[in-house]
């Protein structure tokens, strides 16, 4: 079932939520919203649910209206037949596995029998078969979290919401749960609404992502393409560009290629990313992924294009690279370079970048 | 109102916000007339004569020197009871939270226990040792020094009863400070050069400093207000308060209602604004000290000074014990002479009491019936009110607020004049229900903050699941939040019933023949019974309140334990 989002805004008084945003979910595929802490993107998770009444918009799920301020719909949250899996799991502590369960059916006046036989199939296929009499309070944090799922997905909703239902795992419970994730909505075929602070989970788990800023939508889409093309400054940061440096745009070559000027006489090549073309003297930002950057010793390869000149200021052992901090005239590089070459601290190296690698922006996209 | 669905099953938002604006107009209205109504006909009163608008009135009684006396008397007994609370209950909690004290664990529970039982009955305890010639310690001490050193029907006894009774209050908001308070404040402070003492004296007390003086505004406040004291120590030894004197106003023939509401509208006046300067003080300086976690702060070794430490609170605690113990000898006799012969040895007051006197029957009847339905049905109220503040978004909840924690700033002999002049002509007065009311309003402040808490306590993601899994907001807040504050909700009950069962104030205003209270046959019984038979019915009262601790202590224990599982 599809999800549309169309002009959401959340105001909390002075503060401004969520201000205008839309997207669509298609039906049966799963989308994440990513951000940083009071982007909105819980917020705007919990308006399609019902637990927050927005201000502004109109939220459509499936073909039923379930919020629109221009007509003065709202649906409550028990009536639009939505799945939610919370932070805290939520877990009732005062009943059973099977009474939390279970709950979503007893609630809806279907017969004690069904309850029992759905709730009992459910448990089995998120793997707790066996804790249907088991008291809630008693269980493990992935225990939890599976109980959460179940009755989640129970009265088998066409949709489902989760809000950061991984972070209160340990890593490797985290690894399990995202594979298994995948495999209920394959075999369940529900849509799936996440909202995570972490890019990798995003990235992992999602069909299209979704990053917000500031209660905006900053960029939309594929999570190869939002990763090797941030649109904004934002993005690029967020999803763990190590490299951002603001400088001015000092020639600009055809099919949105620029030089940026970063001060010092380095000048970097980079894509220009912003919709609208760069103009000559404008101020910019450039953003590049550290293990992007090639570090070598200086003089092997002649001066050129995106090769600077640099002094390792700082190596740091990390198991599969070193991470590499390079002195470079105005800029500090963040670098990874490979194990079996290490450079030490004072090291004269020159870097080199491919400028299909480094990003543009705008300077007022820099947030 | 449009009432209307679409095709797909939605509701219009009209409907939606139309049923919280019926339920918060209900709560409104229910406040309006339990809360507002009474107080507001207290001050109409007051400025209000038969002939209209008048300030003479109010100038003709500040005139009157009784009244400057009983304003005097009542800001320094206050001012004594501060002292003393304050004194007594920052020791204490020191010593409990921040020395070595030897029996820490015993002294803590017992330091408490006073909070929950009747001031009135402890005053009644001390006359028997500090009565001016029949006191046993009158009558030891005066063959040695030729007089008798104490007079318990002074300002001086007044304020010594209450400050016993009150330093718990002190003794546990400094606690609870004190125990919240980060270890790494104190250590930060010795690590920067500062002694054990420069530590407790620029650091501990400074952090605990709002606690403590909100307690003692409490205090302050509480004993300006109280009636059951006063009139059992203040009346004999012609020593009045406001409180008292309001009460002489309306009992006394032929009563002045005017004057009566002209004192309790200063006294309410003057404990709003006392209540005002607590609020602003803890909201003022809110330290991030209280986590919430449970710090366990480092000691500080005493020495064999703890041993002193032990023997304070062993003091204190010998004031409040020993006077019961008096009054227990003195239930056990058939006359009292001053001392305890084992010939007079009876139970004749007990079977008096309890089957013989007809008002301590009956007020030991309509007690326990207004306590256990008042506490009930405060409970629910509480429970209903905190839902709607905690886990609604209806409009005008901070009005709830205050009007629901207005009476925390009401005396109670204000609030029964209030109840009185605004009921007297209904068919509710003279009715047990209408003292009921009256004590669900003073300690609705009580059990919706208690409530809250509970309900704060309870994570909103519990119950907004339920929302998400098909349950409406009512079936989500009875099959999810209800539940999970059920066990706080029966302490909270214990504690309103305790409260009911030893009230005075209101009661004094609004009994009339047949619905004395137990405090108040505890009171008319002092009137015309002997000394045993008073006694043995605060024994009994004390008995029954002993037994609501016990069971409050055995419920958080459990409970404790049981989260701790």
């Amino acid at each position: 079932m599809p999800v549309h989002v169309r002009g959401l805004a959340k105001t909390y008084g002075a503060v401004r939520a969520v201000q205008g945003v839309d997207f669509t979910v298609a039906p049966g595929t799963t989308v994440t919203l990513l951000g940083p802490s009071g982007c909105g993107k819980t917020t705007t998770l919990r308006c399609i649910a019902g637990l927050e009444v927005p201000t502004a918009g109109r939220i459509t799920v499936g073909d039923r209206v379930v919020y629109d301020d221009a007509e003065g719909i709202f649906v409550e949250p028990e009536r639009r037949n939505i799945g939610m899996v919370f932070q805290s799991y939520a877990i009732w502590p005062h009943m059973t596995v099977g009474g939390n369960v279970g709950f979503p059916l007893k609630i809806s006046g279907r017969p004690k029998a069904e309850v029992e036989e759905r709730t009992r199939a459910i448990l089995q296929l998120v793997g707790l078969g066996d804790l249907h009499d088991r008291p809630a309070a008693a269980l493990s944090g992935g225990q939890q979290q599976r109980v959460a799922l179940a009755r989640a997905l129970v009265h088998e909703p066409q949709v489902v919401l989760f809000d950061e239902p991984l972070s209160n795992l340990d890593a490797n419970l985290r690894e399990r749960m995202r594979t298994e994730l995948q495999l209920l909505q394959a075999r369940l075929g529900f849509t799936a609404i996440f909202v995570t602070h972490d890019q990798q989970e995003a990235l992992s788990l999602s069909d299209r992502i979704i990053v917000m800023n500031r209660g905006r939508l900053e960029q939309e889409g594929t999570p190869q393409d939002v990763f090797q093309n941030p649109a904004t400054a934002f993005t690029a940061r967020f999803l763990g560009y190590a490299n951002v440096f603001a400088g001015e745009v000092a020639d600009i070559a055809d099919a949105g290629k620029v030089r940026i000027d970063l001060g010092d006489g380095v000048l970097l090549a980079a894509r220009w990313r912003a919709s609208e073309p760069a103009r000559k003297g404008e101020r910019g930002t450039i953003a590049f992924r550290a293990d992007r950057v090639a570090v070598e010793p200086r003089g092997t390869v002649p001066p050129g294009d995106n090769v600077i000149a640099g002094d390792i200021e700082a190596a740091a052992f990390l198991g599969t690279f070193i991470d590499y901090t390079i002195h470079a005239g105005p800029l500090q590089i963040k670098a990874e370079g490979p194990v079996d070459k290490p450079f030490v601290r004072g090291d004269a190296v020159q870097i080199r970048i491919s400028p299909a690698q480094c990003h543009a922006f705008r300077a007022a996209d820099a947030a | 109102m449009s009432v209307a669905s679409t095709a797909s099953g939605s509701v219009r938002l009209p409907l939606f916000r139309g049923h919280g604006v019926i339920a918060v107009a209900t709560i409104y209205a229910g406040l309006a007339v339990t809360v507002v109504l009474p107080l507001a006909a207290v001050l109409f009163q007051a400025v209000v004569a038969d002939e209209g608008l008048s300030f003479a009135k109010i100038r003709e009684v500040f005139s009157s020197p009784s009244i400057v006396d009983a304003t005097v008397n009542t800001v320094v007994v206050s001012a004594l009871a501060v002292v003393l609370a304050g004194s007594v209950g920052v020791t204490l909690a020191w010593l409990v939270a921040r020395s070595n004290m030897p029996l820490k664990r015993v002294f803590d529970p017992l330091n408490m226990i006073p909070f929950y039982l009747s001031s009135v009955v402890g005053a009644l305890s001390w006359q028997v040792i500090a009565a001016p010639r029949t006191g046993m310690a009158n009558t030891w001490l005066e063959p040695l020094l030729g007089y008798a050193p104490f007079n318990i029907y002074s300002v001086w006894g007044i304020a010594f009863v209450l400050g016993l009774f009150y330093a718990p209050y002190v003794y546990l908001f400094t606690l609870g400070s004190l125990q919240s308070m980060d270890a790494a404040l104190e250590e930060a402070a010795r690590m920067s050069g500062a002694s054990k003492l420069q530590t407790a004296v620029r650091v501990t007390l400074p952090l605990s400093a709002p606690a403590i003086l909100s307690a003692c505004i409490l205090v302050f406040v509480t004993s300006a207000g109280i009636f059951g004291v006063p009139l059992v120590l203040g009346v004999p030894g012609r020593v009045h308060t406001l409180s008292t004197l309001i009460y002489r106003y309306i009992a006394e023939y032929p009563s002045d209602f005017a004057a009566a509401a002209i004192l309790s509208s200063a006294l309410f006046l003057f404990t709003v604004a006392l209540t005002a300067l607590q609020m602003a003080l803890l909201r003022g300086r809110r330290f991030t000290t209280v986590t919430g976690k449970g710090y366990r702060p480092r000691t500080v070794d005493l020495g064999a000074w703890r041993w002193v430490g032990a023997g304070i609170n062993a003091l204190y605690l010998l004031f409040v014990i020993v006077p019961f113990l008096a009054l227990l000898l003195v239930s056990l006799q058939d006359a009292w002479t001053g001392s305890f012969e084992w010939a007079r040895l009876t139970l004749a007051n007990y079977h008096q009491v309890l089957f013989v006197d007809v008002t301590a029957k009956r007020g030991l009847m309509n007690s326990l019936v207004i306590s256990t339905v008042g506490a009930t049905l405060a409970v629910a109220v509480s429970l209903l009110l905190a839902l709607v503040l905690q886990r609604t978004r209806l409009p005008a909840r901070q009005g709830i607020v205050w009007l629901s924690m207005l009476p925390v700033t009401v005396p109670g002999i204000v609030l029964g004049f209030g109840f009185l002049v605004a009921f007297v002509s209904t068919p509710l007065y003279g009715t047990l229900w209408l003292i009921m009311l009256a004590y669900i309003v003073h300690y609705l402040p009580t059990g919706l903050r208690n409530t809250e808490s509970l309900v704060q306590a309870i994570s909103r993601e519990l119950d907004e699941s339920a929302r998400m899994s098909g349950a409406t907001w009512w079936e989500a807040m009875t099959r999810v939040v209800v539940p999970l504050v059920a066990p706080g909700m029966v302490s909270i009950w214990l504690l309103l019933f305790v409260t009911f069962i030893r009230e005075v104030s209101a009661s004094m205003m609004l009994f009339t023949y047949g619905t004395e209270t137990m405090s108040i046959a505890l009171i008319r019984i002092m009137e015309y019974e002997p000394y045993g038979v008073s006694g043995a019915f605060g024994v009994l009262q004390t008995l029954l309140l002993l037994g609501c601790v016990a069971l409050i202590r055995q419920l958080s224990s459990a409970r404790q334990s049981s989260q701790a599982a």
